[in-house]
């Protein structure tokens, strides 16, 4: 890693995370000091143009003669194990010249570690540890949620209307003419789509994508009514809740 | 009758209540210096911008409880990140447990949060925890759990290093020291692919023994992998013994209540 790398290491993570939810936040001073590392253990990948397309940082802990792999990030346009295997072979042979004893990385349920450790020896053991939410201000919440459903609905295409969100007696109200959504305070015009959530917390599951929409519909945990034909409704909510992969890679 | 035990919350101090904090911080989690805690602390109130609060539990001038809240993030899709009040350093000295501290506290943090414009908390914790009880009762609801993949590359020393912590959790650990009082027991793990290696347990500390003893009070056949689950808290102790993962070779109930409490290091019933 170089220092010159701070401006192109921060464009990957985020386009990273556009494919996940969770605490994933970095503050600029993370790839600050990530870009002036130098050592065996934090290594960047780059493509034939010379761009990065990923990178490993990693811990080596001396006194436990343990070797931490902190996170390795993929441009979402490349090619996962591709670019994660030459960079974690790196790193894992760093590990061993420094006589590491255990080696161990630590995922929130990231589906594409599955594809690359298990090849290099490790072994995946189950932990107890949770990630867990509440919702304190449900009208709070509901705003800040907002932005994120109307950039889905913005996104939806064969399909304009009114629509409705409905949760714990708070309501949100969009009208979607193409690709311009405007949100609105109340209405008394006809609601195409009305979806209502139990509780906040599903609606706080739905966005972190530990429930999805269509279990939800079934459970009866979310109802959805109103002029439009129920699999229109259902493949508009499909849209506006994708199942997300959530991870975390910010701690406290 | 019982007296009532009366205390007080604040917030936290950075110069008086360091070594308090440490001593607290070590006897739930791990080992910590007041160097830690005050890094930590900083740490926080720098990320935080002046937004972050810890709260400490008092009872004759001794720091029995701690809760911290820091400023975080969370993505919730679309590149919108919301802030939420990030719960950590939950604890509670062993000697005032099951008296409501924790509870207060986590109540304070929240309606902090609430009142300072955040619309939601999160936090970290186990799911064999006490505590994840209590947070469900204060609403938090589970939303990921999490794996390790882990290479062991010298199990030597792996295990050496993992009775090491033991030893210095039991250092600065009331709740363990009480836990292991008078228990003095050998114990063998006859490891499939790594072979036997015996501990004891005498004096308030594990010592290991360079040969399996003639009559060890436990024998534990397992693999590498199923002990380390254990300790991790993702498999059960009962459950491996159920399923067949880990055979009980020798050892009577009792001990053996104990040995899965020295191994995931829950020292609470």
């Amino acid at each position: 890693m170089q220092p010159g790398d701070l401006a192109q290491l921060q464009q990957v993570y985020h386009r990273f995370c556009l494919d996940h939810v969770g605490p994933l936040s970095k503050k600029p001073l993370f790839f600050k000091r990530l870009s002036r590392k130098k050592d065996d253990f934090h290594w960047v990948a780059v493509d034939e143009r010379r761009r990065i397309v990923g990178y490993i940082s990693s811990t080596y802990k001396k006194g436990r003669r343990q070797g931490i792999i902190n996170e390795i990030i993929v441009d979402p346009r490349c090619e996962f194990e591709s670019v994660a295997r030459p960079l974690l072979e790196k790193v894992y042979n760093a590990f061993v010249a420094k006589r590491a004893a255990v080696v161990h990385v630590e995922s929130i349920r990231n589906p594409q570690y599955d594809r690359v450790f298990p090849e290099l020896g490790f072994f995946q053991v189950e932990t107890d540890g949770v990630f867990m939410c509440t919702v304190n201000d449900i009208e709070r919440f509901l705003n800040a949620a907002m932005p994120v459903l109307v950039s889905r609905l913005e996104r939806i295409k064969d399909w304009d209307g009114w629509f409705q969100i409905v949760c714990e007696g708070f309501s949100r109200f969009f009208k979607k003419e193409g690709k311009d959504v405007r949100q609105f305070v109340w209405t008394n015009h006809v609601i195409d789509v009305k979806v209502s959530f139990k509780d906040v917390n599903i609606l706080a599951s739905l966005l972190l994508g530990q429930v999805e929409i269509k279990d939800a519909l079934i459970k009866g945990i979310v109802e959805v009514e109103g002029d439009f034909s129920r699999n229109e409704a259902v493949e508009v909510l499909v849209n506006l809740f994708p199942k997300l992969q959530f991870l975390a890679s910010n701690f406290w | 009758m019982e007296q009532e035990i009366r205390y007080h919350v604040r917030e936290a101090q950075i110069d008086k209540d360091e070594k308090k904090l440490a001593q607290l911080l070590s006897e739930c989690f791990d080992p910590t210096t007041p160097r830690q805690v005050r890094r930590w602390i900083r740490r926080v109130e720098k990320e935080s911008k002046d937004w972050s609060k810890s709260f400490v539990a008092e009872v004759d001038g001794a720091v029995v409880g701690n809760i911290s809240v820091e400023l975080k993030e969370l993505h919730l899709g679309e590149g919108i990140n919301v802030k939420t009040g990030g719960i950590g350093g939950v604890c509670t000295c062993s000697n005032y447990r099951r008296i409501g501290i924790a509870c207060n506290l986590l109540g304070l943090s929240l309606s902090y949060v609430k009142n300072s414009g955040v619309s939601n908390s999160s936090l970290y914790t186990g799911r064999m925890l006490p505590a994840h009880r209590i947070y469900e009762r204060f609403g938090f609801f589970d939303i990921e759990t999490w794996c390790v993949y882990i290479k062991l590359l010298d199990f030597n020393y792996f295990f050496g290093t993992w009775l090491r912590n033991l030893n210095r959790h039991l250092k600065v650990s009331k709740i363990a020291r009480k836990t292991l009082r008078n228990w003095d027991r050998s114990i063998v793990f006859e490891f499939q692919k790594f072979g036997k290696k015996s501990i004891r347990y005498r004096h308030s500390r594990f010592e290991r023994l360079s040969k399996p003893p003639r009559s060890p009070n436990i024998i534990i056949s397992t693999k590498a992998e199923t002990l380390i689950g254990v300790m991790w808290g993702g498999m059960d102790f009962w459950g491996a013994i159920r399923a067949g993962r880990m055979t009980v070779k020798q050892g009577n109930e009792a001990d053996l209540k104990i040995l899965r409490k020295v191994i995931v290091r829950i020292w609470g019933d």
